[in-house]
């Protein structure tokens, strides 16, 4: 039961995360006159809520104290797969084609995750290099051009004049969150995190639940696959690389922790949003780009290093 | 190997810290399996390739090819041992070929000075944020890997290096450095072993034996007197230096200093790492574990080239056996306890 106490006083960071979103948004609206032009909104809000599903993928494989590294390589290859079937036969088939190998190659994962005792990371990280190479292998290494306007127009799309991506984030995040709070499926998924032993002997069936986390993980990252092919208009073998480190870095901005049992989907949601509006102020502030990735790496470092150090000081475990 | 019977796999953490403690039998066995593997893929290869994988010149080009990784692979190991991973290797090593690069208008000896420095420096930043702010090494070095590519680009404004500033170029000796061998085999992968054998000796030392305390149980080694942090921290510096060092050598063999070098080196080094049998949760393994991890892998690179496996396919092949080997290791260690 630790796991679910803790779970609460975590909470009162991940509001703390929320509140530095919300800052970090003014701060931006104030300091740069840009900053709430809908180009801007628009463009920071369709790219983030790309690294936002894939972050609700994660988040429930780091919650079983796993981890997702192929999340970039199943976003190339369901890049790759969507625009080829977009171009024989219909982009709504490609849609359904590209989901169903995220799903797969996510259950493929996740099956040998629990019924080996290869360690997660090492998994992923060699799913990572195969499915790459597979997108590689399928479209000969050329990016493959989506001569399908209507299906570009997906990625344009608005809702009450919000692009349809970003509500759709939210969207999915809400269910998740509901499913992990109010679900017994969603809530075991924290107790394997906290203590994968004690889940087991209370008969969680582990094994059934990673696999689900795991295809979770694979059904956003072919989710963003398809988004991104929709975005640029051409299904890249390339597609989302490094992704997997953006999304890792997200949830754990979050307030999730590695080693599994604890975190909010709000948190990753308010991890994602800083991730973005901090993305977006430095580039319209107009550093050299070159010097960008320093401050973008020291300020993640910083806001990490003050949520951990208040963390330990409010409830040290 | 009295631990034979542990009742269960759960008691594997304590348990190995007690096997450290009472036998150093458990590397030796994994090292046994590691040194089969390899000739099996070596004999493997050999048919495969009419022979041509085992040829001397092929051997020599194979392991000079692989110069920096098996020189990035020992850092990897260190800080993998002590329970963590180090993602700013291939950064560093970037950085630090930039940075020596970019200071021999002072003079090699200098220049190099300057170049293992950076790279101490990013190792006492991973150290720091790990042990004293307890971030996840995870967060912490995927934050520096960016930093440091960052910096090198600032460096240099954004492409490559080929001059300092007021013109010293990169000397033909030490260009020549990479390409000679001494005995059949590269002046760089004798510079590897050189360092192979430095972080031999530095795991005997004190602070470097501890490191697999750390790893297997960091709450029991603070118990039993060890000083944890002090021990994370030098394992980070050690590692980023050796990794600085790598940079160094990647810069001879070019001969320019390059902002974008070794992106794939992190996890190139872990899957080595891994092949080599070594615990990703810390605290077991050998060092020559990584060392070979790095022989099996190019020597699996080397086949596919010789055999004219399309670049695309490559990776596939190489995750399968990554994926392969550590499920051999698991399955192994089970049986161990």
């Amino acid at each position: 039961m630790s796991g679910f106490v803790s779970t609460r006083l975590r909470g009162i960071s991940q509001h703390g995360q929320i509140l530095a979103a919300a800052i970090l948004f003014a701060a931006g609206a104030i300091l740069e006159p840009n900053f709430l032009s809908r180009f801007n909104l628009s463009s920071i809000a369709f790219q983030y809520s790309v690294i936002g599903l894939i972050a609700l993928g994660q988040f429930p494989v780091i919650l079983t104290a796993g981890i997702d590294l192929s999340q970039g390589a199943i976003i190339g290859i369901t890049a790759v797969i969507v625009a080829l079937v977009a171009q024989v036969a219909s982009y709504q088939l490609g849609v359904g084609a590209a989901l169903a190998t995220g799903i797969l190659v996510g259950l493929i994962t996740g099956a040998i995750v629990s019924f080996t005792r290869i360690p997660a990371f090492v998994v992923t990280l060699g799913m990572m290099s195969i499915g790459r190479g597979l997108a590689l292998t399928i479209s000969s290494g050329q990016p493959i051009p989506l001569l399908n306007p209507a299906f570009m127009e997906l990625a344009h799309l608005r809702l009450f004049d919000v692009p349809a991506t970003f509500v759709f984030f939210i969207l999915i995040a809400i269910l998740l969150a509901l499913f992990l709070s109010q679900w017994p499926l969603g809530r075991a998924l924290y107790a394997i995190g906290g203590h994968e032993e004690n889940a087991r002997l209370t008969g969680l069936n582990i094994k059934f639940l990673k696999m689900l986390a795991y295809a979770f993980s694979g059904l956003m990252s072919g989710l963003a696959g398809v988004l991104l092919t929709a975005r640029l208009g051409t299904g890249h073998p390339l597609s989302g690389t490094n992704y997997e480190l953006v999304s890792i870095s997200a949830v754990i901005i979050g307030g999730a922790s590695l080693f599994g049992g604890i975190g909010r989907v709000s948190g990753v949601v308010a991890g994602v949003l800083l991730l973005g509006i901090l993305d977006s102020m430095i580039n319209l502030s107009g550093i050299s780009p070159y010097v960008q990735g320093t401050v973008k790496g020291a300020v993640v470092l910083i806001a990490l290093a003050f949520s951990q150090l208040s963390l330990s000081r409010g409830a040290r475990r | 190997m009295s631990l034979k019977r542990s009742p269960s796999p759960k008691a594997s953490a304590p348990a190995a810290f007690v096997a450290r403690l009472t036998s150093s039998n458990t590397e030796g066995s994994s090292l046994t399996r590691l040194l089969v593997i390899l000739c099996i893929v070596a004999a493997v290869g050999a048919v495969a390739s009419h022979g041509v994988l085992l040829r001397p010149a092929n051997l020599s080009n194979i392991l000079q090819q692989n110069a920096v990784l098996l020189v990035v692979v020992i850092a990897q190991f260190l800080v993998i041992v002590t329970g963590g991973f180090d993602l700013s290797v291939g950064a560093v090593v970037a950085l630090s070929s930039v940075a020596f690069i970019g200071s021999l208008d002072y003079g090699v000896p200098a220049a190099i000075l300057i170049a293992l420095t950076t790279g101490a420096l990013f190792g006492i930043v991973n150290g720091m944020l790990v042990t004293f702010v307890r971030l996840p090494s995870f967060v912490v070095t995927l934050g520096t890997m960016q930093i440091g590519y960052s910096l090198a680009k600032v460096w240099t404004g954004g492409g490559t290096l080929d001059t300092a500033p007021g013109g010293a170029a990169i000397p033909r000796s030490l260009l020549a450095f990479y390409t000679t061998d001494f005995l059949g085999i590269p002046l760089p992968v004798w510079l590897a072993f050189t360092i192979l054998g430095g972080a031999a000796l530095y795991l005997r030392t004190a602070i470097g034996h501890f490191i697999f305390a750390v790893g297997g149980n960091s709450r029991a080694a603070r118990l039993a007197g060890v000083p944890v942090s002090r021990v994370r921290l030098v394992a980070y510096t050690v590692a980023s230096l050796i990794a600085s060092v790598s940079g160094l050598l990647f810069a001879m063999r070019v001969g320019y200093g390059d902002p974008q070098a070794g992106v794939l080196l992190p996890l190139n080094s872990i899957a080595a790492v891994s092949i080599g049998g070594v615990s990703l949760t810390g605290g077991r393994g050998h060092l020559l574990a990584g060392f070979l991890g790095v022989l099996i892998i190019a020597m699996l690179d080397n086949v596919m080239n010789l055999l004219g496996v399309s670049v695309f396919l490559q990776p596939v092949v190489k995750g399968a056996i990554v994926i392969i080997t550590v499920f051999i290791y698991s399955r192994k260690q089970n049986r161990d306890g």
